[in-house]
């Protein structure tokens, strides 16, 4: 069918004939190849039939996808337009290339006519799918190795991931319409480029010994994103041409994660590579190391927030951050630390540590939480505030020094000392500093001390008294006071702490005053 | 797009459809008759085209297993066609009325000839390494050669799990216990050359650790899994690195 287009736009290019007449006369050559009794199908028909059983198929069940002016047919037209290009020179020999143009042309009508289908609210244009296909389809056939074991690892891979690619590759483009009109540098070649690169790390890594095939379409769809926001970034530099950043951008993701611990060093790994990309198509690439070409700095990236978690992931005596976390919310972790760096470049500018440091201490204190006093969502607040203050208050509460996690740390840790102490005796003791209760206690101390740490640091003992204080006195008056007096108290008190040590004893009277009871309550 | 246009491509191509000139019999006659690699290779080609022209899916399915084994059986001279026409053959299969289960012998051979064409392929490179590393005691091989061997057994391991899908198959198909035992016979030698790999990585100069004991993980998992099925996984009994061999 598309060779039978093909041939009728062919001719109607040159003006020999009219489509219409162009396709009649395309129809009957292709005919004549079976009519002939010659020998078997050609290439071209081989193809033609291979297409027209795939349309078929989504024919029957969606008749307007392939009406005209639809976008299944604007998808077949432009496979037809790019038909001549993925015929290879051993078609008549049904060489491993032309069986897998056929393979590949098949994977991607059916990829493009299911994506089109399940979006039918897109408005994608012709030209768009014809360089689409143009820069994604004739380079991988092209690139079938010589060696019959990669081809085999060739043919799996795309098996694969060409659909799943092709998806995506759709989905950026009618999400992003604009980017595709008159960009100095056509974000379709970056796209290709993209995809060839994607298919041979994963041929040389396999699709399961670090990505799955998941991981590899969730850092390619992320890397489109940031080809058809920012396609500058692929237009090359002297010896790296787009091609090459292109397969250079997979490799030093997948190179530098590989050493990671557990998750990251799998699928988890490439979600955080994916927050990395996401950042750049948001913020540009001020947030990334100057100093090495970009492609090359979204793997450190990456790797200094897993750098940060390191010792709570690794730690057996910790228990891990891995126990308290699923792996989707320790990716939400990694992402909270990652936006603000994005956010505040100078952060990890020039091998600035502040974000690691910032990881490491939250980390560090999670760790401690082996009652598991907070939830998981509990320590995601708890650590936006922490690079939130951090990248604030630059070397305060997280300072890059070696041997200190920093005060912020420090009062996290005490906090939780504290609370594990307090519910020791289970809920029917009534105890309050736990959940919610103990969340707002680490926000608030984190919040006060970030503008006066050497206070916190000074009268850091003063303040776990305090705490303790205030619980002992909730739990031993339980019909009088809650989490919500709790709460109150310690916001009222921590700036008298900082300000002058130790509280000393609080009496009933003064605590009633500072609720606002009425010193008589 | 027109869908009468479509209709009508359909229909001429069935109506167009030319009887081979040549029959199963004949070709299968010849891949028995243990002909030498390049006869091999034209038989394939042969074979393919007949699959091509056969207007009985069963006959194109039987023409997809003749070009396959001979493809594979042709070693070097084949190789190029073992892949296309393998996938071919299992498209041919996937399209008959009750799938595998309608030619059982066919279609398990058809797919079992690619990856053992690929395994066959990798054992000469595994001999090659192998013939590289120096005689004396305490020989090793470059650094750079453990990546080699790496990748090798990568794609041992690949062609392993290829196979074993295939031998899970077998046991819902109707076909002879030879057939069975053959594909044993081939997934436990695929196994011996992964951990040949594996053995020679060790020799390498600064052996890196980690991904030596990587390896080792996965050719235990490789290993329990051969147990699984009653295959005794002793390489003992595989004498060398040896191709797969051709009497399945």
């Amino acid at each position: 069918m598309t060779a039978v287009q093909l041939r009728a736009d062919d001719a109607a290019k040159k003006h020999e004939a009219s489509a219409e007449r162009g396709i009649e006369v395309g129809g009957a050559l292709m005919i004549q190849q079976w009519a002939d009794g010659k020998g078997p199908v050609g290439a071209m028909g081989r193809m033609v039939l291979s297409l027209t059983d795939i349309a078929l198929e989504f024919v029957g069940a969606n008749p307007s996808l392939l009406g005209i002016g639809g976008d299944g047919e604007k998808l077949v037209a432009a496979l037809a337009a790019n038909l001549s290009e993925m015929i290879p020179d051993d078609a008549e020999d049904f060489g491993g290339k032309s069986q897998l143009a056929e393979r590949f042309v098949g994977i991607m009508l059916r990829a493009g006519l299911k994506t089109l289908n399940d979006q039918p609210d897109w408005v994608v244009r012709t030209t768009d799918l014809q360089q689409l296909v143009k820069h994604t389809l004739p380079p991988l056939i092209a690139a079938l190795p010589e060696k019959l074991s990669e081809q085999s690892q060739w043919r799996d891979v795309a098996d694969a991931l060409l659909g799943p690619a092709a998806s995506a590759a759709m989905a950026t483009v009618a999400a992003n319409p604009s980017a595709f009109l008159g960009a100095t540098f056509d974000p379709h070649r970056a796209m290709g480029a993209l995809t060839q690169a994607m298919l041979r790390e994963a041929c040389r890594t396999g699709l399961k010994q670090q990505f799955t095939e998941t991981g590899f379409v969730a850092l390619y769809t992320a890397t489109l994103g940031v080809a058809a926001e920012r396609p500058e970034l692929f237009v090359g530099r002297p010896g790296t041409p787009t091609e090459q950043l292109a397969v250079d951008l997979f490799g030093e993701v997948a190179g530098a994660l590989k050493a990671s611990p557990p998750p990251f060093d799998k699928d988890l790994g490439a979600h955080l590579a994916v927050a990395v990309l996401d950042a750049v198509k948001d913020n540009g690439l001020n947030f990334l190391d100057a100093s090495a070409p970009w492609e090359s700095a979204v793997g450190a990236m990456a790797l200094q927030v897993v750098d940060g978690l390191k010792v709570a992931l690794t730690d057996p005596a910790t228990g891990g951050i891995k126990s308290v976390f699923t792996q989707r919310q320790l990716l939400e972790f990694a992402r909270i630390f990652l936006a603000q760096a994005a956010k505040t470049p100078a952060m990890i500018a020039g091998g600035n540590m502040e974000l690691q440091a910032i990881v490491g201490g939250v980390a560090a204190a999670m760790s401690q939480d082996k009652d598991l006093l907070l939830t998981p969502d509990d320590w995601l607040t708890i650590a936006a505030v922490a690079v939130e203050e951090g990248a604030a208050n630059p070397q305060r509460l997280f300072p890059t020094a070696a041997g200190s996690l920093g005060v912020g740390a420090e009062l996290l840790k005490d906090l939780l000392a504290v609370a594990t102490a307090e519910c020791g005796g289970g809920r029917n003791a009534g105890g309050v500093l736990f959940g919610v209760t103990l969340r707002e206690a680490m926000v608030l101390a984190l919040r006060t001390a970030a503008g006066n740490v050497k206070a916190a640091a000074e009268y850091q003992a003063a303040l776990k008294d305090l705490a303790k204080t205030l619980s002992e006195f909730v739990r031993g008056h339980p019909n009088q006071y809650g989490s919500e007096q709790w709460l109150v108290l310690y916001r009222h008190l921590i700036p008298r702490v900082l300000q002058g040590g130790a509280m000393g004893t609080l009496t009933k009277r003064q605590i009633n005053t500072i609720l606002g009871r009425g010193a008589s309550t | 797009m027109s869908r009468r246009l479509i209709a009508f491509v359909l229909t001429t191509s069935l109506l167009a459809g030319c009887r081979p000139v040549t029959t199963v019999g004949k070709l299968d006659a010849r891949l028995t008759s243990a002909p030498n690699a390049q006869d091999l290779a034209a038989l394939a080609q042969e074979a393919r085209n007949a699959a091509q022209q056969a207007t009985d899916p069963k006959d194109r399915v039987a023409y997809y297993r003749i070009a396959a084994v001979a493809a594979w059986h042709a070693g070097a001279p084949g190789k190029a066609a073992v892949l296309p026409i393998s996938a071919a053959g299992a498209a041919a299969c996937d399209a008959l009325p009750a799938k595998d289960m309608t030619a059982p012998r066919d279609c398990s051979l058809i797919r079992l000839a690619a990856p053992l064409a690929v395994q066959d392929d990798l054992a000469r490179d595994l001999i090659t390494l192998q013939h590289q590393l120096p005689g004396t005691p305490g020989a090793k091989l470059p650094a750079a050669d453990f990546a080699r061997l790496q990748k090798l057994f990568t794609q041992f391991e690949t062609q392993f799990d290829q196979v074993a899908a295939i031998r899970a198959g077998l046991a819902h198909l109707d076909v002879r216990p030879e057939l069975t035992v053959g594909t044993d016979r081939r997934w436990l030698i695929i196994y011996c050359n992964a951990v040949k790999a594996w053995s020679l990585s060790g020799d390498v100069e600064d052996v890196p650790m980690a991904e030596f004991s990587d390896m080792a993980q996965r050719k235990k998992t490789m290993s329990e899994r051969l147990e699984a099925h009653g295959v005794t996984n002793d390489c003992r009994t595989i004498t060398a690195t040896q191709t797969a061999g051709t009497d399945l």
